[in-house]
């Protein structure tokens, strides 16, 4: 260490040492695709970076790529692969189907036509994240879903595993736009062409039918949960843990049926969680869910009333461990016996529940009798034998669930 | 297709304790959902609190046209408020959610927000003296449903949004909005 004496002394200056980068759980790939180029995973790279896997000319062609750019000696840190034309992958009927739908395509149009590539995550299991499809007599390029922000609009993923996971993804064009050279009136009639031009396009996909339905003889709910503030608690830096209870029946179609929202500080005393919970199910259709109500009154379940309990709960806090499930609900088999428990009013809960009902057009038709309007697109009611099979297996499917959940 | 329609304003954000406010706003949907005209995303002007009233006027409008091909990923509101002091430093003091309403007609929403809660005594006088505050590192903390009981906040003030929901197509499709 040195000390100014006079100016032509120098100062040493000890150098910092920095702690090494924490890797945080929140990590961020972005790759730049190619069309049609290969990127392999993590499995694919284990599999067909043995020879004795590699039969047809395709897979000896990955090994040799796999060895040749020395792949199978590093371990993939990222988990975005692609599925080319090659690999002949057939993805989720439902997405594939919508993103058919989306792209208005003909039905007598040979699907050997297209080029198709997509894009895929490694979260545990394979995940389809964007399809791809090229075709070559339209000369267009078909995305789905579309073109997004990660900033402003990420497509989300929750995917539960050993623990919940949440991903949020996006896909950005880079191609680039070609120069065009003219006078500012000539870009200026080309840019108001091209919106007309989309203007129409968009109204053309409008007027078609392309709205997902439940199964038949099914009703999609979606439930909208806000759990907006409370008041009234005795302790600070609370949070809410909800569980919604369904029907036995139900098939969850998006979301989950538990929850929990952040802890919350009181200011004036009020609690605010300003939490949003979204799940979609379909059950068949005798049921009918109702609204809940837009204040919950919390309950607080007291202890044994003895000094001890008292002051571990003014010093420490903590309650009596029950299962609040069957509790608060109902048991099936025996009467649950709740002499001896006391409870006392804790606070309120401002909640808002909105339902989102569900169901196949045809019905309409039926519940509006004689005066329903006739629709011609949509054929009448008649049930097919395919359909009563398929409800036949639906129902049996369904039994054979709850005979598995009982034992 | 079914379309919605949203057309509103960005009334006014109360019970703040920093008088000079902004808010920035986006609408977020799932991938069912498709923007046809308007902006999902804007900033108001900075206000100041009036004293008597304890509210920042925005008047910010609000005008989205959306088509949907599917009801999962309903639309949902979420508003950030910053402060904003004299040396044009600002940082949030409030995040909030509110999913759009289902029900088409003339709505009034009331959104609750949060911030972040400071740790140390010495960052809450800070506070308090309006010269910064805390953010999440990641923006999908804001509304990530996993383990979300970690994350220590502070209660806010609240922002009023005034809505006109105009819903096209939704019945022909089989959806009853309750």
């Amino acid at each position: 260490m040195g000390r100014m004496m006079d100016p032509d002394i120098i100062v040493i200056e000890i150098s910092e040492i920095r702690p090494p980068k924490k890797q945080t759980e929140n990590e961020e790939v972005q790759l730049n695709i190619s069309w049609q180029e290969k990127v392999f995973s993590q499995y694919e790279i284990d599999y067909y970076g043995v020879k004795n896997n590699c039969i047809t000319d395709l897979q000896k062609n990955y090994h040799h790529i796999i060895k040749s750019t020395g792949l199978s000696e590093q371990r993939k840190n990222d988990k975005i692969f692609t599925y080319t034309t090659a690999d002949n992958y057939s993805p989720d009927e439902e997405i594939f189907d919508m993103a058919k739908q989306a792209t208005r395509q003909r039905i007598d149009q040979d699907e050997n036509a297209f080029e198709s590539m997509y894009i895929m995550a490694d979260l545990d299991s394979e995940v389809l994240l964007f399809s791809l499809r090229w075709d070559p007599t339209e000369k267009l390029l078909l995305i789905y879903p579309d073109f997004n922000c990660m900033k402003i609009n990420p497509y989300y993923k929750e995917i539960q595993g050993d623990s919940r996971q949440m991903y949020h993804f996006g896909i950005k064009n880079l191609s680039r736009k070609g120069q065009f050279t003219g006078s500012k009136e000539t870009v200026q009639i080309q840019d108001n062409l091209i919106n007309k031009l989309m203007r129409l396009t968009l109204r053309e996909e409008l007027s078609k039918d392309h709205f997902s339905y439940p199964n038949n003889h099914q009703l999609q709910f979606l439930v909208l949960l806000e759990i907006k503030s409370g008041v009234g608690f005795s302790y600070d830096h609370t949070h809410v843990r909800f569980k919604i209870d369904l029907p036995i029946e139900a098939k969850i179609t998006d979301g989950f049926i538990d929850g929990s929202t952040h802890s919350s500080k009181q200011t004036n005393g009020t609690w605010q969680y300003a939490h949003c919970h979204e799940i979609c199910f379909e059950i068949p259709e005798n049921h009918d869910i109702d609204v809940v109500e837009t204040t919950l009154t919390c309950l607080k379940i007291a202890n044994n009333n003895n000094f001890y309990d008292k002051l571990e709960a003014f010093l420490v806090g903590g309650r009596r461990e029950i299962n609040l499930e069957e509790f608060f609900g109902s048991k099936e088999n025996s009467l649950l016996n709740r002499y001896g428990s006391s409870t006392e009013r804790s606070g309120e809960l401002d909640i808002k529940c909105q339902v989102v009902q569900q169901h196949r057009p045809q019905i309409i038709q039926l519940a509006g009798g004689l005066n329903a309007k006739k629709h011609g697109k949509f054929r009448a009611n008649v049930i097919t034998i395919e359909e009563l099979l398929s409800s036949y297996q639906r129902a049996r499917e369904r039994l054979e669930d709850i005979v598995n959940l009982k034992y | 297709m079914a379309e919605l329609h949203i057309l509103g304003e960005l009334c006014h954000a109360s019970h703040f304790e920093e008088p000079n406010l902004f808010c920035k706003w986006s609408v977020q949907f799932g991938s069912s959902w498709k923007v046809i005209e308007g902006h999902c995303e804007g900033q108001s002007a900075a206000s100041t609190t009036r004293v008597d009233t304890r509210r920042s006027h925005f008047g910010t409008p609000l005008d989205l046209h959306l088509a949907c091909r599917g009801i999962q990923g309903w639309p949902k509101l979420h508003v950030e408020l910053f402060a904003l002091n004299s040396f044009d430093n600002y940082w949030p003091v409030g995040y909030g959610f509110a999913f759009l309403p289902t029900q088409p007609g003339l709505h009034r929403i009331r959104v609750a927000t949060w911030k972040v809660s400071s740790a140390k005594f010495v960052d809450t006088v800070r506070e308090k003296f309006h010269t910064g505050g805390f953010t999440v590192a990641k923006s999908d903390i804001v509304f990530s449903g996993i383990e979300r009981y970690k994350l220590l906040t502070k209660s806010a003030g609240s922002v009023e949004v005034e809505l006109m929901l105009i819903f096209k197509n939704f019945a022909e499709n089989g959806v009853e909005l309750r």
